[in-house]
C-alpha cells in the first residue's frame, strides 16, 4: 500500500527492509505520475485550438501547458514525499529514503514525462495537437 | 495527356477566357495542356491586361516551363500562353494610312486605293486602330486575316521579325504537332468587333499562315474548330454628341444586338464558317443587357487601359463550352443539335453546374470543384490573411512537407485566389472572378448565396456552402461556425498529411506547391464529405 493512503504522522518505515521496499514503490509511483501527468498535459493542449491569422499562438500555449504540468507534477511529486511520507520514516532511515527513494522518484517522474511527452509528440501523436511539445524543425 | 487548343479574340474574349482559366483552376482539365493564343487589336486594353496578368499567374505557379499536367487536385491543367496583338502604329494608325501600299508600281497602289474607297466609308478608314475594330467587322475581318499572314510571312522570312510572330509560329508548330485529334475553340463575341471579325476568318488565316511557318503544311483536314457564338448581354451609355463628333466611328452598345443579328445572318451562309467550325455554340442573353459604370464626361471607352468590365455568366457558359468541345469524346454522328435553357427567377437566371456542362459527373464535378476552391480561398483569405501566412502556420502546426516552397512560388498562388475569390484591404473587400459572376446570376451552382454576400463573410461558416446535407461531413460542425474553422482545417491537415503524401503519385503532383495545392484539394474533399470529386 503506498503510503499516500496511510494515516499521516505515524512511524511506519521503522526498517531497512520498510523503507526498501517504499524506495520501489515510490519510484513506481513516479512512473504513475509521468503516465499521469503526460495524459493531463495532453488533454489540455488538445483542448486549445488551431488558431489562423498571421501570428497564432496556440503552438506556445501547448508548449507552455506540457512545462507547466511537468513543473507542477515535479513539485507536487516531491512536496507530497517531502511533507506527507518523509515524517512516517524513521529518522535514522531518512537519508537513505531520500537518496534511494524520493530523488530517483523524482526523477524518473522527469526522466518518464520527458519521454512520453516526445514520443506522443514526434512518433505516435505527431498528427496531432501534441506535435507542438517538440517541434521538429524538418520531418 | 491530350493537347488542346484555345484562341480568345477581342475584349470579350478575354474576359471569356479568364472563366475558362478559372475552370483549369478549379481542376475541370485534368491531365490536359492546354495551348492558348491571345489574338488583340488593343495591346492597352484593361480585359486582356486582366487576363494576361490571371494566365500569369496561373504558369508561374504551375512551374513556367516546367509545368505538368496533374490531376484530382486544383490548377491540373498545363497552360502556354502565346500572345499575339496587332500593331497598328508608325503610319499604319488607320485604314487610310494602309490601303496605299508602299511596294508595286503607280497602277497597283491607285488600284489597292480605290478599292479601299469602294469598300469603306471614310469615317471607317480614319478612325484609330489601336483601340481594335469598333464594330466594323468588314474592316476587322480583312485586317485580321492580314495581322495573321503577314506575321507568319515575317516569321517564315526573317524579316522584321517581331515577338507575336514567334508567338504565333510557336502555337501553329505545337498545332502541326499534336496527335490525331485536335481541336481548336475559339473564344469571342460576335457583336463587337475584334472578335466578330475574327470568327469567320481565324481558320483560312491559321491555314494560310501554317503553310508559311510549317513548310507548306496547312492545317491538316483532323483539325477540329469550335466557336462561342456570343450575342450581346452588357450594354453602356451612348457617347456624347461631342465624341461622336471627335472620333466619327464609335461603338454604340444599341447597335450590339443588330450587329449580333447580322453576324448570325452572316455565318449562316458563310463557307468558311460551314466549313470549318464543327461545333458552334450559340449563347445569348435574352434579360436585359447588364449595364456597365456610365462613362465620365460622357465619354465612351473604346478601349485602353480603362476597359475592365466585371466578370459575367455569359463569359462562363462560353468558358463551359470551351470545356464541352474540348473534352466530349469524339462523335460518330455527323450533327447534334443540342440546346439547353436556364430557368429565370427575380429577373436573374438561376444557373446550376449541369446549365454549363451536362449534367451527371461533370456537374458534380464543376459545382463540388469550383465550390472547393472557394472554401479554400475563404479560408485563406479570412483565416490566415495570405497563402504566404498559411504555409507558416502549417509549419508551426508541423506540417512541415512545405517548409520549401519558395516564397517566389507563393506569391502567384495568392494573388490568383485573390483575383479568384476576393481580397481584403483594410475595411474594403476587393470582388474577384466568382464574385463577380455571381453579381450577374440569382443561384449559382447551388452553392449558398450568403457565402457571396460581403456583410455576411467575415462571420460566414463555410461548412454551410454546399446546401445539401450529403456534404456535411464529420467536421460539419467545426466548418459551421465561423470561429472553429481554423481549428478544423488545420487539424484536418495535420490528419490527412500522410494520406496526401501517398496521394502525390495519383495527383502526379512534384513541386512542393503542388503538393500543398493537392493536400488542401484532399483536406475540403474529406470536410465535406465527398466520395469522388
Amino acid at each position: 500500500m503506498h503510503p499516500f493512503l496511510l494515516p499521516a504522522l505515524r512511524l511506519i518505515y521503522k526498517t531497512k527492509a520498510d523503507c526498501s521496499a517504499l524506495n520501489t514503490k515510490t519510484i513506481i509511483f513516479g512512473l504513475v505520475a509521468a503516465v499521469a501527468a503526460v495524459g493531463i498535459a495532453a488533454i489540455i493542449s488538445s483542448l486549445i485550438a488551431f488558431e489562423g491569422g498571421a501570428n497564432p499562438r496556440d503552438p506556445q500555449k501547448r508548449r507552455a501547458w506540457f512545462w507547466s504540468v511537468l513543473s507542477t507534477a515535479l513539485v507536487a511529486f516531491f512536496s507530497y514525499h517531502q511533507f506527507m511520507v518523509l515524517p512516517k520514516v524513521a529518522p535514522a532511515w531518512m537519508g537513505y529514503f531520500l537518496k534511494f527513494g524520493m530523488i530517483p522518484g523524482t526523477v524518473v517522474l522527469l526522466v518518464a514525462y520527458l519521454i512520453l511527452g516526445f514520443l506522443f509528440s514526434r512518433v505516435l501523436f505527431r498528427s496531432t495537437k501534441l506535435s507542438s511539445w517538440f517541434p521538429a524543425s524538418r520531418r | 495527356m491530350a493537347k488542346h487548343f484555345v484562341i480568345a479574340v477581342g475584349g470579350t474574349g478575354m474576359r471569356c477566357l479568364e472563366s475558362l482559366i478559372h475552370l483549369c483552376a478549379a481542376g475541370m482539365f485534368d491531365d490536359q495542356e492546354l495551348h492558348i493564343l491571345s489574338l488583340e487589336t488593343d495591346p492597352q486594353n484593361g480585359n486582356k491586361e486582366r487576363a494576361d496578368r490571371l494566365i500569369d499567374d496561373y504558369i508561374a505557379l504551375k512551374g513556367g516551363e516546367q509545368a505538368t499536367p496533374t490531376r484530382n487536385s486544383f490548377f491540373t491543367a498545363k497552360i502556354k500562353f502565346y500572345s499575339f496583338v496587332t500593331q497598328y502604329a508608325k503610319g499604319m494608325t488607320n485604314y487610310e494610312l494602309i490601303r496605299k501600299p508602299n511596294w508595286g508600281n503607280e497602277d497597283d497602289k491607285r488600284q489597292n486605293t480605290a478599292l479601299a474607297d469602294l469598300l469603306f466609308d471614310d469615317d471607317v478608314l480614319n478612325f484609330d486602330l489601336s483601340h481594335g475594330y469598333r464594330a466594323q467587322t468588314h474592316l476587322g475581318s480583312l485586317l485580321m486575316y492580314h495581322a495573321i499572314v503577314d506575321s507568319a510571312r515575317r516569321y517564315a522570312l526573317g524579316i522584321d521579325k517581331r515577338p507575336e510572330d514567334d508567338a504565333l509560329a510557336a502555337f501553329l508548330r505545337e498545332i502541326d504537332g499534336a496527335g490525331a485529334d485536335v481541336r481548336i475553340f475559339v473564344l469571342g463575341s460576335i457583336f463587337g468587333g475584334t472578335g466578330a471579325s475574327s470568327i469567320p476568318v481565324l481558320p483560312r488565316a491559321l491555314d494560310a499562315a501554317s503553310r508559311l511557318v510549317n513548310n507548306e503544311q496547312g492545317l491538316r483536314n483532323s483539325v477540329r474548330f469550335g466557336c462561342s457564338l456570343l450575342t450581346h448581354y452588357f450594354g453602356f451609355a451612348g457617347p456624347s454628341d461631342q465624341q461622336k463628333e471627335e472620333d466619327k466611328i464609335v461603338a454604340e452598345s444599341a447597335n450590339f444586338a443588330h450587329n449580333s443579328q447580322a453576324a448570325l445572318s452572316y455565318y449562316d451562309g458563310d463557307v468558311t464558317v460551314e466549313q470549318w467550325y464543327q461545333g458552334r455554340y450559340h449563347i445569348g442573353w435574352p434579360l436585359p443587357p447588364v449595364a456597365q459604370p456610365a462613362p465620365t464626361g460622357g465619354t465612351v471607352v473604346t478601349g485602353g487601359k480603362t476597359q475592365k468590365n466585371p466578370s459575367h455568366l455569359a463569359e462562363l457558359l462560353s468558358a463551359a463550352a470551351a470545356w464541352h468541345f474540348l473534352m466530349e469524346p469524339p462523335r460518330d454522328t455527323d450533327r447534334v443539335i443540342m440546346h439547353r435553357s436556364i430557368p429565370v427567377d427575380g429577373g436573374k437566371p438561376d444557373v446550376e453546374a449541369g446549365d454549363l456542362v451536362g449534367p451527371g459527373a461533370a456537374a458534380d464535378r464543376l459545382q463540388r470543384r469550383l465550390g472547393m476552391l472557394y472554401a479554400v480561398a475563404m479560408h485563406v483569405m479570412r483565416h490566415h490573411g495570405s497563402v504566404q501566412n498559411l504555409r507558416v502556420n502549417l509549419k508551426k502546426q508541423q506540417v512541415l512537407a512545405y517548409d520549401d516552397i519558395p516564397e517566389a512560388d507563393l506569391k502567384p498562388l495568392d494573388s490568383f485566389l485573390r483575383r479568384f475569390a476576393f481580397a481584403v484591404q483594410g475595411d474594403v473587400l476587393e470582388r474577384g472572378w466568382i464574385f463577380e459572376v455571381k453579381d450577374s446570376v440569382k443561384g449559382f451552382l447551388g452553392l449558398d448565396a450568403e457565402a457571396f454576400q460581403e456583410a455576411a463573410l467575415a462571420k460566414y461558416g463555410i461548412g454551410k456552402l454546399f446546401g445539401d446535407e450529403r456534404y456535411r461531413g464529420s467536421e460539419f460542425k467545426g466548418l459551421a461556425r465561423h470561429a472553429n474553422e481554423p481549428d478544423t482545417v488545420i487539424k484536418t491537415f495535420k490528419k490527412t498529411e500522410d494520406d496526401a503524401r501517398a496521394l502525390s503519385d495519383a495527383q502526379n503532383v512534384q513541386r512542393p506547391l503542388e503538393r500543398l495545392v493537392g493536400h488542401s484539394f484532399e483536406v475540403f474533399k474529406k470536410l465535406y464529405n465527398f466520395d469522388t470529386v
